[in-house]
């Protein structure tokens, strides 16, 4: 009797028949050696469907990645799609990293794209998202030179991002999360640029510079932020990191300084009358990095005072004018809502007005330091004797 | 029974565990997301309740009785002997049905989560054969293997709330909503799980001793832990509604983590992990099953009974309709349903039967006593 259980109960395993194609659970065993692993994939409109194109990473040999485009009416009908016309071995989306969307695809709606991320298991939450500026992700994708391709330009524009902090790369799940909780989201937009004339070592193509950040309202594309507004944006979201700032010395010459600011405070209070009144404090730090002027008493306490308060003041302008945005917009791209909740409200159970209504004070106190300030105590931004 | 198959209260709590670790991932934390969104939170300390008067009423009904009585001879000993029998039947009925339903809906995660490209037959044909295989055996084995199990998946939950810690928006969390209809009807969604335990009473008669509360607290404070965790863990990731939105949010939790920046897309290995629950769950089904037909209908013991459950279960697993809606009518309606009819609906009726019975008891012992004087 144990002998035949043993038998029945090893029968199955006739299922697990190796590592051929068929109908067992190896149905998706895939040979390493023949897969393209697809690293971006760009989403664009087209006029009642969409143009998918995706581009593989660079194989070990040195031929180039494998690029395909295809028009069809969904993204799931264009994944397997792209699969048919792959030139050489099969396409995996399990380790997409960047998902570009062109501008009118993103206008007319990105929510299903994320949706879609979301629910298919073949890409996952963790790829960087990315919105062209007055383009297309197709250009982008199919337009790389041939020593290099676009995921290598975005790999370098997120490091960069990541390293100089002016801006952030948010990735689909922390753009779906924002959508879903705060109904508004910001997405890393660039822009593309010919490095015709600009790379010497590689052939030439269209690269990505970047563009600021697109406004996602509702999963659909409403606007730009541009320059200051969108380091003011970092800074609300608490992602700006080290970013220069040039103040003017009073002389007709300019001092560059070096902003770094923490996320800022901000506090939701209810003023007379049950008028919503926000208080947002920065206390950035401005580091002078480098002077150009002629006055010799640019770095006395005074002066250094007025350079404070100068940095202070443009800091204040970016900040009030992204928050009147945001309000504009009736957008909260700023994740107002995740700052209010964290005092213990709930967004939900104030008035769906509360973001145009809403009133908004801005406090900014730099501390400036100087590199060289040799007075300062070792260990200090100012250096100092040790 | 044999006289080898005898559980020690530790292994019956493990089996239990692990089984309410297999019914766990099949909805939660998306369906108490859904319900009662950031209230969830309360949810689950909120069910302890519940759990309680469940565990209470077990106590109820297995006082004073010798060892080697399961929820069958408490069924004939209270109902009559015809009743408890068909009530006995009822539930091994209800068990192989239920087998068949878990084997679907495990097979239904493992194409949804990882195989896409094929077909659930291929899981329900390799799964129930290697169920009905320990479902034939004893009850000891199975309840060793638990004891195996339950490390490891404690051990795998533990690691991935720690892989994901450093991700979590911890305001996604905040403000806790007040204790309403909804943060109630997730507690009783909760303490749901616990009529698992109700149904393992069948193997109660099994148990070397009757459980004591230090056999069952730490290990009910750790289940509710785990699902405490996993909640907060997805709420924090994913906010109350997109959590809500993805069917295995958990999964999907997973499915985005980077160990040690080197290792990715580790969520086959964990849905891989959770197959042992289930095998643990639908064996000790399949054997329980088996069990109260014979009972039910006294037939003589054998293996032939289980792997005839096997084979209905596997049956009604091939049956079951595969539709998103169906499935998910099934999953979150019908079973629950059903479950808590099974799990909580005769206790209304045992125990004032079993509180009358003592009473007489207590007065025939007094007049025997008083006619001995």
């Amino acid at each position: 009797m144990k002998r035949s259980v043993l038998v029945i109960a090893a029968l199955p395993l006739l299922l697990l028949n190796g590592c051929g194609h068929s109908r067992g659970i190896y149905s998706n065993y895939r040979n390493v050696e023949e897969l393209q692993l697809v690293r971006t994939l760009g989403v664009d409109a087209s006029g009642e469907g969409l143009v998918l194109s995706a581009a593989a990473g660079r194989p070990q040999n040195g031929t180039p990645p494998a690029i395909v485009r295809r028009s069809v009416l969904s993204v799931p009908q264009g994944m397997d799609a792209l699969q048919r016309r792959t030139p050489r071995g099969q396409l995996y989306f399990a380790h997409t990293q960047y998902l570009v969307l062109g501008q009118a695809f993103a206008e007319t709606g990105a929510d299903g794209i994320l949706d879609f991320v979301e629910r298919d298991i073949r890409t996952r939450m963790g790829a960087s998202l990315f919105v062209v500026r007055g383009g297309t992700a197709e250009a982008l994708i199919t337009g790389s030179g041939k020593d290099w391709d676009v995921s290598d330009v975005l790999t370098a524009l997120k490091s960069e991002t990541d390293e100089r902090g002016e801006s952030h790369v948010f990735d689909v799940r922390e753009t779906a999360v924002a959508l879903s909780e705060y109904g508004a989201a910001l997405v890393y937009a660039l822009r593309p640029a010919d490095t015709e004339g600009s790379v010497f070592a590689l052939t030439p193509g269209l690269a990505a510079v970047p563009d600021g950040y697109g406004i996602l309202r509702g999963g659909a594309l409403i606007g730009f932020l541009d320059g200051a507004q969108s380091r003011a944006a970092s800074l609300m979201l608490g992602k700006l990191g080290t970013v220069t700032q040039e103040l003017p010395d009073g002389a007709g010459g300019k001092v560059t300084a070096e902003l770094s600011c923490g996320a800022p405070e901000i506090t939701l209070v209810r003023a007379a009358g049950g008028a919503l009144c926000l208080s947002v404090r920065a206390a950035p730090t401005v580091v002078i990095a480098a002077l150009d002027t002629a006055r010799e008493d640019v770095l006395d306490d005074a002066s250094l005072e007025a350079l404070a308060a100068e940095s202070g003041v443009r800091l204040r302008r970016d900040l009030e004018a992204v928050l009147a945005r945001s309000r504009a917009e009736n957008a909260d791209f700023l994740s107002l809502g995740r700052a209010i909740r964290a005092q213990g409200i709930d967004p939900g159970s104030l008035p769906s007005d509360w973001l145009r209504t809403l009133k908004v004070s801005v406090s900014v106190e730099p501390l400036v330091r100087h590199s060289y300030d040799m007075d300062a105590p070792a260990g200090t931004d100012g250096g100092g004797a040790a | 029974m044999t006289r080898q198959d005898r559980l020690s209260p530790r292994q019956f709590v493990a089996a239990v565990f692990l089984s309410a670790l297999s019914l766990l991932i099949r909805r939660f934390p998306r369906s108490l997301a859904a319900r009662a969104g950031r209230g969830a939170l309360l949810a689950v300390p909120l069910s302890a309740l519940p759990m309680l008067a469940l565990i209470a009423a077990a106590y109820l009904l297995f006082r004073r009785r010798a060892a080697g009585s399961g929820l069958s001879e408490v069924f004939t000993d209270l109902l009559g002997r015809t009743p408890g029998r068909l009530l006995t039947g009822l539930y091994g009925l209800w068990f192989v049905l239920y087998a068949g339903f878990l084997l679907r809906t495990g097979a239904d995660r493992m194409l949804t989560a990882v195989y896409t490209g094929t077909q659930p037959w291929v899981f329900i044909c390799i799964m129930a054969p290697v169920c009905a295989a320990a479902a034939a055996g004893r009850l000891l084995p199975l309840a060793r293997s638990a004891m195996i199990f339950r490390p490891l998946m404690l051990g795998l939950i533990l690691a991935v709330a720690l892989l994901t810690a450093k991700d979590l928006d911890l305001t996604l969390l905040r403000p806790l909503p007040p204790v309403d209809a909804a943060v109630a009807a997730s507690a009783l969604e909760i303490a749901n799980l616990l009529t698992i335990a109700f149904f393992l009473g069948f193997g109660a008669d099994r148990l070397e001793r009757p459980l004591r509360v230090r056999d069952w607290a730490p290990w009910l404070a750790a289940l509710l832990g785990v699902i405490g965790l996993m909640t907060a863990l997805c709420l924090g990731m994913f906010g109350q509604e997109l959590t809500a939105k993805l069917r295995f949010p958990y999964f999907m939790l997973v499915r985005d983590l980077t160990v040690l920046g080197a290792l990715e897309r580790v969520e086959p290995v964990v849905i891989a992990l959770w197959v042992f629950p289930d095998f643990v769950l639908i064996s000790l089904l399949l054997h329980l099953a088996a069990g109260n037909l014979r009972f039910s209908l006294s037939l003589r013991a054998g293996r032939a009974l289980p792997l005839l459950c096997a084979a209905a279960a596997a049956a009604a697993a091939l049956a079951l309709p595969g539709g998103i809606d169906a499935q998910r009518r099934l999953s979150e309606r019908v079973v629950p349903i059903l479950c808590a009819a099974l799990g909580f609906g005769p206790l209304p009726l045992l125990l004032p039967i079993a509180a009358l019975r003592e009473r007489t008891q207590k007065r025939t012992r007094a007049h025997d006593r008083r006619n001995q004087a």
